[in-house]
């Protein structure tokens, strides 16, 4: 078989070449270049027919890569054979082909009657053929819907759901979330045959397993008991995830932060999961903050409070300002918790300016500005704390740093604009400091 | 589908180039090059979008690999299969470096041809892929063997071909689980959880049916009080395992159903299952730090760590990494057992100790030396996290293996004359209390 790979890989080279030979000007080498082709088109038919079942799939492979429009015509016939052929392995490559050729020439996949070819592969007793078979199919249908994916083809694909590779499983999961099944009763058949995929190690299976089992809940009545032992089966595979890589767990939050917002309920219990891990890469803690503010809610509110206040104090700019935002977010959320975040933003921003004050240190600028703009929002919206944000954003105005006294003063502009009467005397009280500070 | 695959040095250099897709351009290869490897910051997402195209990449080593598709593609896939890849590779050759990759580009290239064909991921299992493509070339097979190969590729068995034997039929099960704990300041425990594997290494003959049991609590509730009656014994006795995943051999509707795991192994070593609990973790190890800043110019440490299992057990490996702050000038150290060092590159204090045994208590005090920077430059030092490396020999979650039988009903062994062997081995995972 060294003789094949040396032919696949010289044929790959020449291809290039015989292309730009076929589409140059001249007429001479137009000519010389097609009698090549003819001569290689030969022996790749001949290689279709070989005993070897390996030589045949590479040969079909190969010729789906002559990407030149006059020969793909000279394809047909070979491929046709190949997708009847004995042998699983050329059967498997035929069906991708036929996507390839698609991707050439669509016209001539839909004249050939090709279409009808890969849906009859979807019958196939091997389920490496129907996996590939479904793959090419769904890629056909995104461009021009020529094959029907209807309640039979569904049963099929679940039946070879079981006995595919991790690949094959991921491509008819896929296929089967643009199915739109009839009634309650299908769709709940449906989720009953694909949830024991939650347990496959392969992320893409899990992930692909969870988005068919979310479009079909929408179907299912709200409150039955399937729907609740469904939802209770979700989240510990999604939250096994996070135990991946960290490419995967990306993947896995910002696939988790879109199911939260549909459906909260399902991971309401697992507020620790996300909590941020020192080492946890820079998109990751990003993505885990997301959701750790959608899940926050009173009963764990004491909880994602003090994990903020520890984030406010990392290394990260980017990261430490959205652990200040997230802190007012949670106050603006959770009303009753409101005087809590409040408490802990006035307690961050204490810190970081009297630790600009006495130890004249460096500090992120935007830091100070964010967390204060917070408590001037907090302050507009809840009215309770309002008086506790004042007193401080006037002890910050008699810090006297340039631009600490700039944010406040903004601030206490419209605090006093949201409550006129309250605050006049404070208001004046702030301004005669600014005069006497001759800021 | 994925367009195209790209692997590349440290530096950006080009060391593989495969492009499936007329959509995806060479210009892709250049794009992610100066976009991502020379881009100034540090990486802010595996993902990176540009011009309609998205790049997916992981580093493996020094040794970028990048797919690329203009396609509304899998994500989750993409990087499984990144992964995969890079382990079909390293089964191959060993280490993924860019020696290995360029000593190895013809093998690669096959590889690629084979494994994901027109962008669509095919099988995967190097141990099938080794039957038909190896470091010697492609090799020529018989046609018995070639109609093994082909049913195997595609088969239902794919992971394991027929006609194997061993004249001693042994099986060797490691119960490996990494514990993971965060602890706060006060000592109260913020998350805990274990993420265990079953790792076998099986020689048997044949084509074996295996089945294997484990304490797991919904077994042994299933099948009703088992003679006790007293609850908590019973709780002891078993592990609520929250998830578990499997190897694509186990049959998934059979353990759905029945909650049996059943399943034909493959050939050598593999991992079985994957699990995670969180609930009833027997924490290893307690660590108490206690930072104190005396002065400007000196801060005081000390670190108590109490081992918590039976006294008859060691544990082995033993590491304890107390930070310190990037100003440190110099570090006095005091500690009764093992050895400690101030390793001044990675801002840490590292403790080992070789062994200790169950129910007992070590400690170490620290008094670390600051340097006093000028009042202009001085950031606030965010202390990390004490964290700890450790090695014991039982599983922290509580699992034990019942029972793992073997039935070959075609050839002449049976479940007795297997040798089987099983051990536990508990290691830290991210173990970190915050001080």
């Amino acid at each position: 078989m060294t003789d094949s790979k040396y032919f696949t890989t010289t044929k790959k080279g020449e291809i290039f070449e015989l292309k730009t030979e076929l589409n140059s000007e001249k007429k001479e080498k137009k000519r010389e270049a097609v009698k090549k082709v003819i001569a290689s088109m030969t022996v790749g038919k001949d290689d279709c027919e070989d005993p070897n079942p390996l030589i045949r799939a590479l040969a079909v492979r190969t010729m789906g890569c002559i990407r030149v429009d006059k020969i793909t015509e000279y394809l047909c016939e070979p491929l046709r054979k190949c997708m009847k052929d004995e042998d699983p392995y050329v059967r498997k490559t035929a069906a991708i082909c036929v996507a390839k050729l698609h991707d050439i020439n669509p016209t001539l996949v839909e004249d050939q009657g090709f279409v009808e070819l890969l849906n009859d592969l979807l019958s196939d007793a091997n389920p490496m053929v129907v996996a590939n078979a479904v793959a090419a199919i769904t890629e056909i249908n995104e461009i021009r819907p020529l094959i029907e994916i209807n309640l039979q083809t569904v049963n099929k694909l679940l039946t070879a759901l079981n006995e595919c590779t991790e690949w094959g499983q991921v491509f008819i999961l896929d296929a089967l979330s643009n199915y739109q099944p009839k009634d309650e009763r299908e769709a709940q058949n449906i989720c009953e045959r694909i949830s024991p995929r939650l347990a496959h190690a392969n992320a893409a299976v899990v992930l692909s397993t969870v988005k068919v089992l979310m479009k079909l809940i929408h179907m299912l009545p709200e409150n039955s008991d399937f729907v609740a032992q469904l939802i209770k089966k979700l989240a510990p595979p999604m939250v096994t995830l996070l135990s991946a890589e960290p490419e995967i767990q990306y993947v896995a939050l910002r696939n988790i932060n879109l199911i939260v917002q549909k459906r909260p309920d399902i991971l309401k219990q697992e507020m620790k999961v996300f909590f941020v891990k020192y080492n946890d890469p820079i998109y990751v803690k990003m993505e885990k903050l997301d959701i750790m503010i959608r899940l926050a809610q009173q009963s764990n509110i004491a909880q994602v409070l003090s994990e903020l206040k520890e984030y406010a104090a990392e290394v990260d700019v980017d990261f430490v300002r959205k652990a200040v935002r997230a802190i007012g977010r949670c106050a603006i959320k959770i009303e009753q918790s409101a005087e809590r975040c409040v408490t802990t933003l006035l307690e961050l921003i204490q810190t970081k300016v009297n630790y600009v004050v006495q130890e004249a240190a460096e500090v992120d600028v935007d830091f100070v500005r964010k967390a204060v703009r917070a408590i001037g929002r907090c302050a507009i919206k809840i009215e309770q704390s309002a008086e506790r944000c004042v007193t401080t954003l006037l002890e910050l105005i008699q810090t006297k740093v340039n631009y600490v006294v700039q944010e406040a003063v903004v601030v206490i502009k419209d605090i006093f604009r949201k409550y006129p009467n309250k605050y006049e005397g404070i208001f004046f009280y702030s301004s005669a400091g600014l005069v006497n500070g001759g800021n | 589908m994925i367009g195209g695959l790209f692997v590349y040095n440290h530096k950006g250099e080009v060391l593989i180039s495969r492009i499936y897709r007329d959509d995806v351009s060479r210009n892709s290869v250049d794009a992610f090059r100066v976009n991502v490897i020379h881009a100034r910051q540090q990486v802010r997402s595996p993902v990176t979008n540009m011009a309609r195209t998205s790049f997916f990449h992981i580093k493996r080593g020094n040794v970028w690999m990048c797919a690329v598709t203009r396609h509304n593609i899998n994500a989750a896939m993409v990087f499984e299969f990144l992964n995969r890849f890079a382990d079909t590779m390293q089964s191959y050759f060993g280490k993924l470096n860019e020696e290995n990759v360029k000593n190895n580009f013809v093998l690669i290239y096959e590889l690629l041809d084979e494994i994901l064909d027109f962008g669509y991921p095919q099988n995967t299992d190097p141990g099938v892929l080794k039957t038909f493509i190896t470091q010697q070339g492609v090799r020529t097979a018989s046609k018995e063997e070639q109609a093994q190969i082909t049913s195997q590729v595609t088969g239902q068995i794919g992971w394991r071909r027929e006609g194997i034997k061993y004249r001693r039929n042994e099986l060797f099960l490691d119960v490996i689980e990494y514990v993971n704990l965060l602890m706060s300041q006060q000592g109260q425990v913020l998350s805990a959880h274990v993420a265990g594997k079953v790792a076998m290494k099986s020689y048997l003959s044949g084509m074996p049916e295996c089945k294997f049991g484990i304490n797991d609590k919904i077994t042994i509730e299933g099948k009703g009080r088992s003679g006790t009656d007293d609850p908590a014994k019973a709780n002891r006795a078993s592990v609520a395992i929250d998830d578990c995943q499997f190897h694509q051999c186990v049959k998934l509707t059979k353990f759905d159903t029945e909650h049996a795991i059943s399943f034909i192994p493959p050939d050598g070593e593999y991992e079985l299952m994957r699990y995670r609990t969180t609930k009833d973790i027997q924490l290893p190890f307690r660590v108490i730090p206690l930072v104190r800043e005396v002065s400007r110019n000196k801060m005081e440490v000390k670190v108590v760590v109490k081992s918590n299992f039976k006294a008859s057990l060691l544990a082995q490996k033993i590491e304890v990494r107390i930070p310190t702050p990037p100003n440190t000038s110099g570090v006095q150290l005091i500690c009764m057992k093992g050895k400690a060092k101030y390793k001044a590159g990675e801002n840490a204090i590292v403790w080992k100790i070789k062994r200790m045994g169950g129910m007992k208590e070590s400690q170490i005090s620290a008094e670390i030396d600051l340097l006093s920077t000028g009042a202009a430059e001085k950031k606030k030092w965010n202390r990390p996290p004490v964290s700890m490396n450790f090695e014991v020999p039982f599983a922290p979650s509580g699992l034990k293996v019942r029972y793992l039988k073997v039935f070959e009903a075609k050839l002449n062994y049976s479940d007795h004359d297997v040798i089987k062997w099983v051990r536990y081995i508990g290691r830290s995972g991210l173990y970190e209390t915050r001080c």
